[in-house]
């Protein structure tokens, strides 16, 4: 009863591992969305550090900064159904993590019930509402960490709706596009706060501007 | 150009996203102005120093964190936002939706079937109008209060009065749905057993009604509702 079939050695079914650095982002998200606890993985890795520092410059705390990123992708995880692969993956994730940023702003705010100067910042549309910083002495020299404190403090003291455009566009290195699509504004109301943000941040960062390289 | 508009395009010329005419007025500004200069210099800079800000990186233990979170259950709950966004899906919804658009179209059949018979009791009131007849086969005269004639209830051509039971009996096969005109469908027949009886009023339109009377029906006028005290008014429907 034995044919030829018979001796020839079986080979085992192997599955490719799948790569998924060589994906896109969405790619990988509709791995996720199907289960895949390495797709996963994959964008944690990818995108835990962007995050984490997009809500650094919006809260000064770097704790509770790590527990709102943690969120950000806990939530990715319990939407991955609704994630529609046309959009970017990016600007979805950057779209909940401000709103999550947002609320957190606003819960401060409104649990701190007395007044304070950050709140007032945090929540300031910005308008004829400036304190200028006591400013450092020209000459004094400052190392590139202490500039980048320097730049850091100097963009969480301006207000926030100008904060927020700025970082996603110059901190984060976002397009204009996509910085519209987060903050839910049009494209001309982006580039007025981002020039207007940028206008603050230079006056706040002036005595540590060296303009012979420009 | 003064400073304050020039001010507002640094970042776009920084970026090279101006146009060639907002270019042209930029650059001629900045050549007469040292102190637009040296602000666009400043913002270009400290744009740089943004761009170089170091990154804030999470803790080691970030990723591991958020794993454990999900696979003990407990940070999966979803948000009451979510929760809410959920019960809105477009599958869930679409039942709903389907038996909305059907419901709609149900409705404006319907009222549209009602037009068109309005339309056609209308032509056919205008027709028994032309002979009215009471029980002695007199003519009836239906009139306002100021004695004119009603001649303009439901089309400036029609003439509305007090149908005879023949133009009922032709009227019975209508529906008349129109909510603002009752008048032949539900007015009982004129023919009374007894003649010293008295005749029940009936409501023509919410703004008058057939009042008959007591003489056996054969004066009946369309009087206005106002002009009654409500415990007055008889409505048969």
């Amino acid at each position: 009863m034995s044919t030829e079939n018979d001796d020839v050695p079986i080979e085992p079914l192997r599955l490719k591992k799948l790569d998924f650095a060589e994906l896109t982002d969405e790619d990988v998200m509709e791995r996720c969305a199907m289960g895949s606890e390495a797709a996963f993985r994959t964008l944690v890795q990818r995108y835990r550090t962007r995050i984490m520092n997009l809500v650094c410059r919006f809260i000064n705390d770097r704790d509770r900064a790590e527990e709102i990123s943690q969120e950000v992708f806990l939530r990715v995880f319990r939407n991955r159904e609704r994630y529609r692969k046309s959009g970017k993956f990016s600007t979805w994730i950057f779209t909940i993590a401000v709103n999550l940023t947002k609320n957190e702003i606003r819960s401060r705010v409104r649990h701190r019930g007395t007044f304070s100067l950050d709140a007032m910042e945090e929540e300031s549309s910005g308008q004829g509402v400036t304190f200028p910083d006591a400013k450092p002495l020209p000459d004094e020299d400052l190392n590139a960490t202490e500039i980048g404190e320097k730049v850091a403090e100097a963009l969480r003291k301006i207000p926030a709706r100008y904060r927020e455009a700025v970082v996603l566009r110059d901190v984060e290195g976002l397009s204009y596009e996509e910085v519209g699509q987060i903050l839910r504004i049009p494209g001309g109301t982006v580039r007025s706060r981002i020039n207007r943000a940028r206008l603050m941040l230079k006056e706040r960062l002036k005595p540590y501007l060296t303009l012979e390289d420009v | 150009m003064n400073c304050r508009s020039a001010e507002s395009l640094f970042s776009a010329f920084v970026e090279d996203e101006l146009n060639q005419k907002e270019r042209r007025f930029l650059e001629s500004h900045l050549l007469s102005c040292r102190r637009c200069t040296a602000s666009m210099r400043e913002l270009k800079a400290s744009m740089d120093l943004c761009g170089a800000l170091p990154m804030v990186d999470t803790s080691p233990h970030f990723e591991d964190d958020v794993m454990t979170m999900i696979r003990s259950g407990e940070a999966l709950r979803p948000s009451l936002i979510e929760w809410l966004r959920g019960l809105v899906t477009i599958d869930r919804i679409r039942p709903f939706a389907l038996a909305g658009a059907g419901a709609s179209a149900v409705l404006v059949a319907s009222f549209a079937m009602n037009a068109l018979h309005i339309g056609q009791t209308t032509t056919q009131v205008a027709g028994t109008a032309k002979a009215p007849t009471t029980q002695n086969g007199a003519p009836a005269e239906v009139t306002t209060p100021d004695g004119s004639e009603l001649a303009s209830l439901a089309t400036p051509e029609a003439t509305v009065s007090a149908p005879s039971p023949a133009a009922a009996k032709s009227d019975a096969g209508y529906a008349w749905a129109d909510h603002n005109v009752r008048t032949s469908t539900s007015i009982p027949d004129t023919t009374v057993p007894n003649p010293g009886a008295r005749y029940e009023d009936e409501y023509i339109t919410d703004q008058f009604f057939l009042e008959r009377g007591t003489d056996g029906g054969n004066n009946p006028t369309i009087t206005p509702v106002s002009s009654r005290a409500s415990d007055d008014v008889y409505i048969t429907f």
